[in-house]
């Protein structure tokens, strides 16, 4: 019984770690915003480091309402309108009053 | 003289008076008109260099330095306000947000053991509501404090009878309700190294899958299987990412006292029971929004039963060990299915003596002197497992459905014990299956879940981990059906 049940999790957890890479696509918002956003706001970079957490999410909706980015730099050239709708679900996804992992130790 | 000669005369003079009286002021008024004449011209001037610096770019039109003007004053004013809102901001320490659930539930038991019967039973309409105050504070870049208080309360003035094996008696109404602390404790992240020291009352209810059933994420360290109470303890974290690339992969080490003896002054011999554990947890690589837990704890000095006044009871009753592992993955490849796995596997070491109820009569852990099984090791082990599916009905705001099932082995003695369920789910000795529906009303702040939960208990043990289980073969099995509006702000 022990033995199957390990074999069940084990099935599982293997069918998970084979098919799920292949899932991973551009879309992934985190990765857009560290690639994208990341070339001038990193500690080499142009611009200061941010994260989501810099605003809540109804501040994210009005930086990207009124094109506040523009301002200081029209990024239209490098990031798409379909790169920057997805940067910005990660950004509201993720601001400061989104709903957060809770655990020991874990900011 | 001729009247006409006089009336010239005076006229002479009348004129010559008028003449005097306006001639006095004719040369301060050219020179006035001189000046203003003058100063046209210098405004003229002016004018004319302004113009060209403006042509030149070199100065704003008189139009946008008055507007310029206007939005300094603008500026100097919002500051002002700004200053009273950034004192608050410093003086609001802390942070409050809350949870409000209301709850009905329906009961159908059959063979519930009373008395040496099976009866069976029923309980319409069950009440009850639930509050929750979450407190934040950043204290400093690397000082947190966490902590929740948590009240729940039956409708009415009924009272709730805790079982002996209700860890979290504390967590279930007295018949006023209570509110309480359910966690309070500090994350002290060591500056310039991955390492963070947790204290307190610690966060150990709402762990993982707890997310899935009540459209949130996780609230806790341990799986839910595992532990779901109130514990008190230490944590010393380490992270792993960057040493690793483990994304959020974290080994920590922790000691909690889960009772302190505090009447040793007094002379009363009973052993602390001390809780050791390790944990090692990450996202399963190559996925995102996953879980991979493992862990495994060793509990020494169990607390002997010692609930009957002027009996004579073990220092304690022995120890247990638990090994544990938890994975989940909150979407697969991005279909909106999600799925979680639990399992643990755990070894009572009890002693051979109990506390004696009767003259001649022990009761100790796992086994009592009726059944000549004081002493003796047991094995347990438990599963729980469940899928969860976002259906892609965006008019109705994607509900969820979920389906759930857990199994506890004959000897498996749950420290977790789910606070929603009145009969406890996860710590059934048997099979419990749950089917539910969850409705968002709005995406972050409120949703409904209508759900059934089925418990088909193999053996029944009320006494927790006290007593004998060789013959607690049951047919008992309980329905429950409940309805839930959960409420956040």
């Amino acid at each position: 019984m022990k033995k199957s049940l390990f074999l069940i999790v084990f099935l599982i957890a293997l069918g998970i770690f084979i098919f799920q890479p292949m899932s991973y696509s551009g879309r992934d918002g985190e990765t857009l915003f560290l690639n994208k956003c990341g070339n001038c706001h990193s500690e080499s970079g142009e611009a200061p480091i941010f994260g989501p957490v810099k605003y809540a999410s109804s501040q994210w909706e009005r930086f990207f309402k009124r094109k506040k980015h523009n301002r200081k730099k029209d990024i239209s050239g490098e990031v798409t309108d379909e790169e920057l709708a997805i940067i910005k679900e990660y950004l509201i996804d993720h601001a400061a009053d989104s709903d957060r992992p809770i655990a020991a130790g874990l900011r | 003289m001729s009247r006409f000669g006089v009336a010239f005369f005076i006229m002479v003079i009348w004129l010559a008076q008028a003449d005097g009286l306006y001639g006095q002021d004719n040369l301060p008024e050219e020179a006035a008109s001189e000046q203003v004449r003058m100063r046209i011209e210098a405004l003229e001037s002016e004018i004319r260099d302004i113009k060209k610096r403006i042509r030149e770019g070199k100065a704003p039109s008189l139009e946008t330095a008055e507007d310029v003007a206007f939005i300094a004053e603008d500026v100097e004013e919002i500051s002002e306000r700004l200053d009273v809102v950034e004192k608050r901001s410093i003086l609001d320490r802390i942070q409050f947000s809350g949870e409000f659930r209301n709850i009905l539930e329906y009961y159908d038991i059959d063979n519930l053991p009373v008395n040496g019967e099976e009866r069976d039973g029923a309980i319409d309409e069950l009440w009850s509501s639930r509050l929750r105050l979450n407190l934040y504070s950043q204290i400093t870049q690397d000082i947190i404090f966490q902590g929740r208080l948590s009240y729940l309360k039956y409708w009415g003035d009924a009272n709730y009878s805790h079982e002996p094996r209700d860890w979290e008696y504390n967590a279930a109404p007295d018949s006023e309700g209570d509110l309480h602390v359910e966690r309070a404790y500090i994350d002290y992240f060591v500056p310039g190294t991955p390492m963070a020291l947790t204290f307190g009352r610690l966060p150990v209810s709402g762990g993982p899958p707890y997310g899935f059933k009540n459209n949130t994420t996780r609230k806790a360290t341990w799986p839910q299987l595992f532990v779901e109470g109130e514990f008190d303890g230490i944590i010393g974290s380490l992270g792993l990412e960057s040493w690793t690339g483990l994304e959020d992969g974290v080994f920590r080490l922790g000691y909690c006292k889960a009772t302190q003896n505090y009447l040793q002054y007094q002379n009363v011999k009973m052993n602390d029971l001390r809780v050791y554990f390790i944990t090692l947890e990450s996202e399963i690589p190559g996925i995102k929004d996953s879980i991979l837990w493992m862990g495994a704890y060793k509990g020494m000095n169990v607390t002997p039963l010692d609930l009957i006044p002027d009996t004579t009871y073990p220092e304690d009753s022995g120890h247990y060990e638990n090994y544990t592992m938890h994975l989940q993955v909150d979407d697969i490849l991005g279909s909106g299915l999600g799925w979680f796995g639990a399992f643990g596997y755990q070894r009572s070491h009890p002693r051979n003596e109990g506390t004696e109820v009767l003259p001649g009569v022990e009761i100790g852990y796992l086994g009592d002197s009726l059944h000549n099984d004081l002493g003796k090791r047991r094995t347990a082990y438990s599963i729980y497992t469940g899928l969860k599916y976002v259906l892609p009905l965006e008019i109705l705001k994607n509900p969820q459905v979920g389906f759930e099932y857990n199994y506890g082995s004959q000897y498996w003695v749950p420290a977790s014990i789910s606070k929603e369920d009145l009969t406890h789910k996860l710590g059934v000795l048997g099979h419990a299956y749950e089917l539910y529906y969850l409705q968002p009303v709005h995406e972050k702040h409120m949703f409904l879940r209508i759900g059934s939960i089925y418990e088909d208990y193999e053996y029944y043990s009320p006494y927790w981990i006290y007593g004998s289980r060789e013959d607690a073969q049951t047919g008992l099995n309980i329905l429950k059906s409940y309805f839930l509006v959960d409420v956040r702000f």
